[in-house]
Formats: C-alpha cells, sequence, structure tokens
C-alpha cells in the first residue's frame, strides 16, 4: 500500500518505540435468526502512527470509533486484518508465539473498571505477582518486588495480603497500575485509566501515571473520552473517528487550533467547568456516528460535518498543515 | 407542550396546594439504610428548595448521598432497609405521608424523573413507542388514539428523528443517547413541574451530551418546570445551573448561585474538586494536578464533626468535634465550615429555600 505524503511524514519520528502503519482490524459479526449473515464491522480501519520512546500519546473518540481496539491491536491482543506495527523496529504482526510473549512482557495494558479487572479470589500480592510467577521467578524476590511496588503506588505492605473487596475504586486502580509495573514494560496502553473514578481520585491517579512514566522510562498511549484527561497528560493527541484518525497534533496546538470540523465540534461540545464561557458559541452536532458496519463512502464525517461540500465524497489524505500537526479533511 | 397545562386534569394533590410553598422542599432528610454492616448514614439532614424554572446541580461524588435524595422524592427509597426521616413536601403536601396511589399519581405526572442507564430503565419486551404511550395514557389523561400522536410529538420533541417509524421498534434498536431521550420523553410525558435528572448525561459521549443538556434547558424555558440535576462533573455544572448545592458525606456542605460558586468557592472541599479538574485554568501549565487527598468516608462509619476533615488540608482541632453550622454571605451563598465563622449562621428558612418562607 502506497502511503500519502501525509502519513509518511506522520511515521517520521526520530526514535520511534512503536509504529502502525496501514492498521485495520475489522471483526465479522454474525446476524440474523439463525446468525447466517455475517456482517464486517470495520472498527479500526486504515491507522498511520508512530510514537516516540519516552512519549504520552493520547487518544481520544466517541464510544464505538475504534480506540479500544486501536490500542489492543497495538499491544497485539488483537491480530490485525491488515497493517503492520513494529516494536522497537521489530515487526511484531510476523512473529511467533513464544517471541509474541517475550515481547508482551515490554508491553501493559491498564483497564479502565478496577472492579472487574482484578480477580476478587486472589490477594493484592498475588494479583500484582501473577505476572512474573508464571516466569518462574522465586517467591521471595517477587514478594520483595510487590513490597516494593506497593509504596510506589502510594500503598503499603501492609495491603499485600488483603483481598480487592477491601479497596475503594481508586486504591485498586493502584493495584492494577502496579501489577502492569512488575514486568518493567516499556509501553503502556491506558484505555480510559479514571473513567471510572470520583473526580478528586481521578487527579491522584493521574499525578501518579505521571510520577510513574519518569520513574520507568514509560511511553504511554491513553485512550480517553475525556479531553480535559487528555489535554492534561498528553504530548500529542490523536482524534478518531469512525476507525480512522482524523487529525493529530501536538497537544495545546490541536486545543488551541483544532482544524478538522469533527475535532472542532468535539472540542466545542465538551462541558467546561467555567460558567461564564457557558454562552459561548457551540458548535453541537446533529445526529450520532453512524454505523461502522456500513460507514458512509468519502470522508466518513460529511453526513454530520456542517462544512461538507462536493469534494467530501473522496476519501480526504493525511496532510501537514504546521509543523507535526495533521489533518484528513478536504477543507485544507 | 405548553406551559399553560390545565391543572384541572391532574388528579393529584392540586387541591391542597399552598400557593406560597416552594415547589419542591427537603425538610431536614435523613435516609438510613440498615444493614449487617452497621447502619448505612446515606443522608443527613439535608434542606434544600427547588423552585420553578430553575435548574438545581446536586453535585458530589459517589457515596456523597446525591442520588440517595432524588429518589426519595418519590419514595423510591425501599422500606426497609432504608430508614427516612425528615419532610418532602411537593407544593406543601408532604410526599412520605402520601397514599401509593397519590405517589403514582405523583410520580410522572408532576414529578418526572430520569435515570442515569437509559439502558436498564427501558423494558426491553415493549416497544419504545408502547412505553411512551404507556406514560401517557396511565394518568388517563390521553385516550390511546391522542396518546399515539402525542408520543410521536414527544419524541419528536426530544429529537429522535423519524419518530413515528420509530414508535413500533425495540429499545435495543436505538443507541445509548436515543435511548436517553426516550427516557426524557417519557419523563416529560405528563409536563410535570418538576424533573428529577439523576446523572442523565453520564453514560453519554459529549457530542450527545451537549445535545441533552440543551434540550432540558430549552425545555425548562419553554414550561417553567424546576429540574434537580444530580452529576459529579462540574463542567456540567457550569454549562446548566442556576443554583448549585455540594455534597460530602450525606450532608450540603456549600451551597450557592452557579457564578458566586465557581468564583468564590468557600469550602476546602469544593476548592479541592474545582482545582482537581485536569486542563483549566488553575492546572494549566502545571505538572501535578492538585489532588484531594484520602479518600470519600465509609458510609457506615463517618468522621465525628465535619465529615471532611480527614482529608481537609486546614482542619482545626474543632473541625473533628462538631459539624459546623451554615453560615451564609450576603448574596445567599452558605458554607458549613468553621473557616467561615466570620459570618452569621443562616436561619432555617434560608437553608431551606430563597426566603420566600416567612
Amino acid at each position: 500500500m502506497s502511503l500519502s505524503a501525509g502519513a509518511r511524514s506522520l511515521l517520521d519520528v526520530s526514535d520511534p518505540l512503536i509504529e502502525a502503519e496501514g492498521l485495520k482490524k475489522h471483526f465479522e459479526e454474525t446476524s440474523g435468526v439463525l446468525r447466517r449473515e455475517t456482517q464486517n464491522v470495520r472498527a479500526v480501519d486504515g491507522v498511520d502512527i508512530a510514537i516516540e520512546r519516552g512519549e504520552t500519546f493520547g487518544l481520544v473518540g466517541e464510544s464505538g470509533c475504534g480506540k479500544s481496539t486501536l490500542g489492543r491491536t497495538l499491544l497485539q491482543l488483537y491480530e490485525p486484518t491488515a497493517g503492520t506495527v513494529r516494536f522497537d523496529s521489530e515487526d511484531v504482526t510476523d512473529v511467533s508465539k513464544s517471541e509474541l510473549r517475550q515481547l508482551r512482557r515490554r508491553m501493559q495494558l491498564v483497564f479502565q473498571d478496577p472492579f472487574s479487572s482484578l480477580n476478587p479470589r486472589r490477594r493484592v500480592g498475588e494479583i500484582i505477582e501473577e505476572p512474573i510467577a508464571i516466569q518462574g521467578v522465586p517467591k521471595a524476590e517477587r514478594q520483595e518486588r510487590a513490597y516494593e511496588l506497593l509504596e510506589q503506588v502510594g500503598l503499603s505492605e501492609e495491603h499485600y495480603g488483603r483481598y480487592p473487596h477491601a479497596f475503594s475504586g481508586g486504591q485498586r486502580q493502584r493495584i492494577g497500575i502496579a501489577r502492569s509495573l512488575i514486568v518493567e514494560p516499556e509501553f503502556i496502553v491506558a484505555d480510559e485509566p479514571v473513567s471510572a473514578l470520583d473526580v478528586s481520585i481521578q487527579a491522584q491517579i493521574l499525578n501518579l501515571l505521571d510520577d510513574i512514566q519518569n520513574d520507568y522510562n514509560l511511553t504511554y498511549f491513553v485512550i480517553a473520552h475525556d479531553l480535559s484527561v487528555v489535554r492534561h497528560i498528553a504530548d500529542r493527541v490523536g482524534v478518531m473517528y469512525l476507525g480512522e484518525l482524523v487529525e493529530i497534533g501536538p497537544t495545546e496546538q490541536l486545543f488551541e487550533n483544532p482544524l478538522h470540523p469533527y475535532t472542532q465540534a468535539l472540542l466545542s461540545s465538551a462541558p467546561v467547568p467555567d460558567p461564564t464561557q457557558r454562552d459561548r458559541e457551540k458548535q453541537i452536532l446533529e445526529g450520532e456516528p453512524p454505523s461502522p458496519i456500513d460507514p458512509p463512502s468519502g470522508c466518513k464525517f460529511r453526513t454530520r460535518c456542517p462544512e461538507a461540500f462536493d469534494a467530501c465524497t473522496e476519501e480526504p489524505e493525511l496532510q501537514e498543515i504546521e509543523p507535526n500537526h495533521f489533518v484528513s479533511c478536504h477543507l485544507y | 407542550m405548553t406551559a399553560n397545562t390545565p391543572s384541572t386534569t391532574h388528579t393529584s394533590l392540586t387541591e391542597s396546594d399552598d400557593t406560597n410553598a416552594p415547589l419542591l422542599e427537603y425538610d431536614t432528610l435523613d435516609v438510613t439504610f440498615e444493614t449487617q454492616r452497621g447502619d448505612v448514614k446515606a443522608v443527613n439532614g439535608v434542606s434544600f428548595a427547588l423552585e420553578a424554572g430553575e435548574i438545581l446541580c446536586l453535585v458530589g461524588e459517589s457515596g456523597s448521598g446525591k442520588s440517595v435524595t432524588a429518589q426519595s422524592s418519590l419514595n423510591l427509597v425501599p422500606q426497609p432497609p432504608g430508614v427516612i426521616e425528615g419532610e418532602i413536601r411537593y407544593r406543601g403536601k408532604d410526599i412520605r405521608t402520601a397514599s401509593k396511589n397519590e405517589i403514582r399519581s405523583i410520580r410522572g405526572n408532576d414529578i418526572g424523573i430520569i435515570f442515569q442507564d437509559p439502558i436498564s430503565s427501558l423494558n426491553p419486551v415493549h416497544t419504545v413507542g408502547g412505553q411512551v404511550i404507556e406514560a401517557l395514557t396511565s394518568h388517563d389523561r390521553w385516550s390511546g388514539a391522542e396518546a399515539r400522536e402525542r408520543a410521536v410529538e414527544l419524541m419528536e420533541k426530544v429529537g429522535i428523528p423519524d419518530a413515528s417509524a420509530r414508535l413500533d421498534d425495540y429499545p435495543f434498536e436505538f443507541s445509548g443517547g436515543m435511548r436517553q431521550r426516550v427516557m426524557i420523553a417519557i419523563a416529560l410525558a405528563n409536563e410535570p413541574d418538576v424533573l428529577i435528572a439523576d446523572e442523565a448525561t453520564t453514560a453519554l459521549d459529549v457530542t450527545i451530551e451537549a445535545q441533552v443538556l440543551k434540550l432540558i434547558t430549552e425545555l425548562r424555558d419553554e414550561t417553567g418546570m424546576g429540574v434537580i440535576f444530580i452529576t459529579h462533573d462540574f463542567g456540567v455544572v457550569a454549562e446548566i445551573a442556576d443554583r448549585v448545592a455540594v455534597m460530602y458525606g450525606g450532608n450540603i456542605v456549600e451551597r450557592g448561585e452557579v457564578f458566586s460558586l465557581f468564583e468564590n468557592p468557600k469550602h476546602p472541599y469544593t476548592q479541592g474538586l474545582l482545582g482537581s479538574i485536569p486542563g483549566t485554568a488553575v492546572q494549566a501549565g502545571a505538572d501535578h494536578l492538585q489532588a484531594i487527598e484520602g479518600e470519600p468516608p465509609e458510609m457506615t462509619d463517618l468522621p465525628t464533626g465535619c465529615t471532611f476533615h480527614p482529608r481537609c488540608p486546614k482542619a482545626m482541632e474543632h473541625c473533628r468535634e462538631e459539624m459546623p453550622p451554615n453560615y451564609v454571605d450576603s448574596d445567599d451563598h452558605q458554607v458549613r465550615c468553621y473557616l467561615h465563622d466570620d459570618l452569621p449562621e443562616a436561619d432555617d428558612s434560608a437553608t431551606r429555600g430563597r426566603g420566600e418562607r416567612e
């Protein structure tokens, strides 16, 4: 597949840890009474992206746009339908199962829901140690590591022998983070890491993610629907709509000068915690995103776009409008 | 929908209406759940009043008592295990002493309620149209044929495209945003005076949330209904509230007019919450967010004194001993915190309403 000039320059970063090219993940969904009809859900539909070592990349978009699928496909938790993923310059879409197992240790996933992601019948210590227990690390060493991590995530040794039900949501998220850190990963995909938490606890966890990034030199791919969370934590932001990245740019540039009409609408609909701004001009989108089973031809946003015109029946390509700020829209 | 619905068609409590009374009034409401692990004090002496035409936001974190307060408005709190004390008055009449029939008549007719989760609130085996029509006919205000016509009208009003064609669809054929619109249509079917929305937009995407907030504000402008909007999101509060009440540990710790509360938050908890929102001016350029340390209290084991004192950066000895009273400034901005003991204490009527009561 030939890349557009925009996509080529998007992939051209100096020290990439993870790169995806032409990445697609389609799911087959059966329907009808006899489950004989199959439909293709195009969850991720052609994504090019390169994430630099030590960077925090934030991904925003509405539910169903494919952001979680993209995160999991980068981690090879889903096998891509098309395209490649390179991790530390190695093509991970084309490696053996045992090689993949080795690689998995270097990449971890932090889940949204701290209530269902911890095994309720295991003690906290066992939960945290499990990834290295599988690798055969001796018990004493595991326990020592678990103690250190408990401290690091803001808990303490005394929590080691307790069960998850004794912990609040924020504490459970800390346990989940400790568990992901025990294998000393380089890359963490955090899928809505704070959306299930109370506001006062969200800030604690965002601060923790920031601290451990410095301590472990981590590269983050943070998926969130909350724009303010992404604005706070990300160096660079991608905006996803129906399986495609429609805009990518450095965080402040993208928030201050959104180019894609979808990004503009998303930013303008987000509630602003300042009542003096309630009468600002809001661009409220009509309708809802179309189904990823049968997305519109051409630009996928054109059915809801306030600025759609003739050219939008053709598929737009990513272009670099200002340094490192890319958009896929015929207006530019 | 018209603002001046003839109240004669209501079979409800209109006869006993006290015209000077606030629309809906909570008077020292206490809700306790008796559990095996001990008594859970969900709401501790909450008093406030809702006036016609205003949007009052109850804001707080999980366990603050905001949803239980809302549910008790329609006797939706199961008793037992719940034990409710205090009064909730709709137009001056105590809902708690109302009969089941009276409650049924108030619910949907006078007070409409929307919950967070539109998926479990709709009956999956009945058509969407059927459920809207049922809401219309159950209060005997509309006949079958009229109700069908009105259901289409309502569904159009809340922004469901192609409403007449979708009347016979089932809930699973609707998206989350569209189901929430159906819930709003049902809540508004009989033109209630009060709409209670409990985290009604929390499960929705921001673009859809913006549509629903706009819809609720427009309906309020048009019909003059009072709205209690329960949320944890200060962004939403800033967009729609006229007045705000901040809840913590089953109490209202601060309340006031929305501009005053955001500009000059008085309670350390409110200050902490506003300060911990990422992406705001306070946080701009800051590497670390100003988090509130610790965790919200266990409702089975509430701290003594001010329930916020274990997490409060400014806690004093006195705060551990006794819950502070409500102090009030000249703008009727009230706060339960000893840091403001230079202000006069609010009297009872001011705590409840905006001084309309003599």
